[in-house]
């Protein structure tokens, strides 16, 4: 409907004809996905679950009475059923994107419902990341094979589980493996996003594979976990440039993922480090025990901070200096900064005038653009930031209430200034 | 276009053999011990938890668990240790000795890790036994916990697991108060 309302405001004023209307409805007829069939494979897929988890139900209602062996082969039919399923649409119906994705979605289920029934017959126990790790192994060709994109969510929300779970991982080579079945997967996900860039299920890969390396990466802590800030740090800086890419620019908000995590990740550590404790326990730490090098968590960190660092150097060389966002230049300025913090406690004023700044930044970035939202998050950011300070400052009751009210009344009258502006420009 | 498709396919059939293979082999293993291993009973008590992804389970710990190992100062935690098993004079199992390595003489042998060691004037070594869960339907779980723990009490009971040992190998095949089945023990009554 709106490309339809446009199309005749440019042909009323002469911009296109008729026939250019025409070949631009019909480009995007043949590429739009009607929402009936969107609907259609989100429930062919929810359906596949649901009967997948329902044939498992009613087998396990007299499952004592039934021998082993028995049992053994029902322990294989979901697996089996899933597969004809997979051949038959791979087959017939490799058009079909709801039988792909449904068929997909069943033996994923399948595959993990054979593992875990043949550990119940023969009682085998087994801790659950190992049992995940082989369940997401053999998932990972399937998502290529049937070009499944919901099974693809599912398994990345599966290695995210089985990183969660390896939990003594700096000396345990078994936490690699989330992060080479996520480079496995990186090649389906590169695809996704050149062939359906504004897809639901390419968005929800925009948001589940940023939150799975920010979850993943907790896990490598280990004796140095000093270092992790430091890779927090520079991977939400790349998260920063990779969200600056045009191939997400381009798109709605929803779609900006890599910056809106880059722009949360960033106050909430600023936030957090804002208080002195940290700082009080980085400058308590022994040189051998801070810098670690060769640590697992020194390396990552290294390797990151490094990357974003050169890519910062390549822009500003380049003139880019001023598209890069702010959050990107976080990564050199907080390796500086927590350089600093082993040494003196300048530190901690230095943290709280970055969150300042960063508030500052998006304030005046927010009235350049006339935009509500970003004004807000530099607002909030400030406020926040402050509130922490009541924790751990000694401030009269009354001083507090009048800068909280100060505060309240800074939201509103930039609020109310705003939209006075926008009405004004609207209205002449 | 066709050779992407034959390959394709190829592909398909490969994941497929991988995906049964897994399961199958874990079936196979356990077969084996079936078939070739002894019967051993051992003395049990239970708590139960619950796995979300396999189900209700009884978990079990074992008297056999802890090996008094007087003057051996060789064993360290994460070792994997041979364990060699004999009965006591009611016909349970017990671990008399523990080796680094799979032992020449006998087939049925435990292959266990090291949990910790105990040092000092009685030193030992706890071991963190194979088959430490028993799986049941889920609405018998409760009933047998409730069994076991009633029997837990009572001093004249006798609590045990019965397990095929082959090859440092093992496979739980009943838990059993005084010779009668836990999954006969627990109904869906006990539960209401």
């Amino acid at each position: 409907m709106g490309l339809d309302r446009e199309l005749e405001t440019l042909q009323q004023a002469g911009v296109i004809n008729d026939e250019t209307a025409a070949r631009i409805r019909a480009y995007y007829a043949s590429h739009r996905r009607s929402p009936g069939q969107r609907l259609m494979v989100l429930f062919s897929v929810l359906g596949a679950i649901l009967i997948g988890s329902g044939i498992l139900l009613l087998l396990a209602h007299n499952w004592d009475t039934y021998s082993r062996g028995f049992k053994t082969m029902l322990a294989f039919l979901p697996l089996l059923t899933g597969q004809v399923l997979c051949a038959w649409a791979r087959w017939k119906k490799h058009d079909s994107a709801a039988w792909r994705e449904s068929s997909a979605a069943f033996l994923f289920w399948g595959i993990g419902a054979s593992i875990a029934l043949i550990s119940q017959i023969y009682h085998i126990p087994g801790d659950t990341g190992p049992f995940l790790l082989s369940w997401m192994l053999l998932c990972l060709p399937l998502i290529y094979l049937m070009k499944a994109s919901a099974t693809s969510l599912m398994f990345l929300g599966g290695i995210t589980l089985y990183a969660m779970h390896v939990s003594d991982a700096s000396q345990n080579v078994q936490d690699v493996y989330f992060w080479l079945l996520l480079t496995a997967h990186l090649p389906y996900y590169i695809r996704l996003v050149k062939e359906a860039p504004k897809g639901l299920l390419t968005l929800l890969h925009h948001w589940a594979y940023p939150i799975a390396i920010l979850l993943a990466l907790g896990t490598i802590s280990h004796e140095h976990s000093q270092w992790l800030w430091i890779a927090y740090a520079s991977l939400l800086g790349l998260f920063a440039l990779i969200g600056r890419d045009k191939r997400f620019s381009a798109l709605p908000w929803y779609f900006q993922s890599y910056g809106l995590l880059s722009k949360a990740g960033v106050a909430l550590m600023l936030w957090i480090l804002s208080f002195t404790w940290f700082w009080k326990d980085l400058r308590a730490l022994d040189n051998s025990r801070f810098w670690a090098f060769g640590s697992v968590e020194w390396i990552l960190a290294a390797m990151i901070t490094l990357g974003v660092c050169i890519r910062l150097v390549y822009l500003t060389v380049k003139g880019f200096w001023q598209k890069i966002p702010p959050e990107a230049w976080f990564t050199p300025l907080f390796v500086f900064i927590f350089l600093i913090g082993h040494f003196h406690w300048a530190a901690v004023p230095l943290i709280n005038l970055t969150a300042l700044a960063l508030g500052i930044i998006y304030l005046q970035k927010g009235f350049k653009e006339d935009h509500l939202g970003i004004v807000n998050f530099g607002l909030l950011i400030i406020t926040i930031l402050i509130t922490c300070r009541f924790f751990d400052t000694d401030l009269s009751f009354i001083l507090r209430g009048l800068l909280f009210v100060g505060l309240g009344a800074g939201f509103f009258l930039t609020n109310y200034y705003l939209l006075k502006k926008r009405k004004a420009h609207e209205n002449p | 276009m066709k050779t992407r498709k034959i390959i394709g396919w190829a592909a398909f059939v490969l994941m497929v053999m991988a995906q049964w293979g897994v399961p199958w082999h874990m079936v196979w293993k356990k077969e084996q011990v079936l078939l070739h291993g002894e019967e051993f009973a051992f003395k049990t008590a239970p708590v139960d938890p619950n796995d979300p992804f396999v189900g209700k389970y009884v978990q079990l710990a074992f008297e056999a668990g802890t090996v008094d190992l007087p003057g051996d100062t060789t064993w360290q935690s994460g070792d994997m240790a041979y364990a060699m098993l004999s009965r006591d004079s009611l016909g349970f199992a017990r671990i008399v000795s523990l080796q680094h390595h799979p032992p020449d003489i006998t087939d049925h042998y435990l292959r266990v890790p090291v949990l910790f060691v105990q040092t000092g004037p009685q030193p030992s070594v706890s071991l963190q036994i194979p088959f430490d869960r028993f799986y049941l339907e889920e609405y018998r779980a409760p009933g047998a916990e409730a069994a076991y723990n009633k029997a837990q009490s009572d001093s004249t009971s006798q609590t045990y697991a019965l397990v095929r040992v082959w090859k440092g190998d093992a496979v739980l095949t009943d838990v059993r108060i005084d010779g009668v089945s836990l999954t006969k023990l627990g109904t869906r009554k006990d539960t209401q």
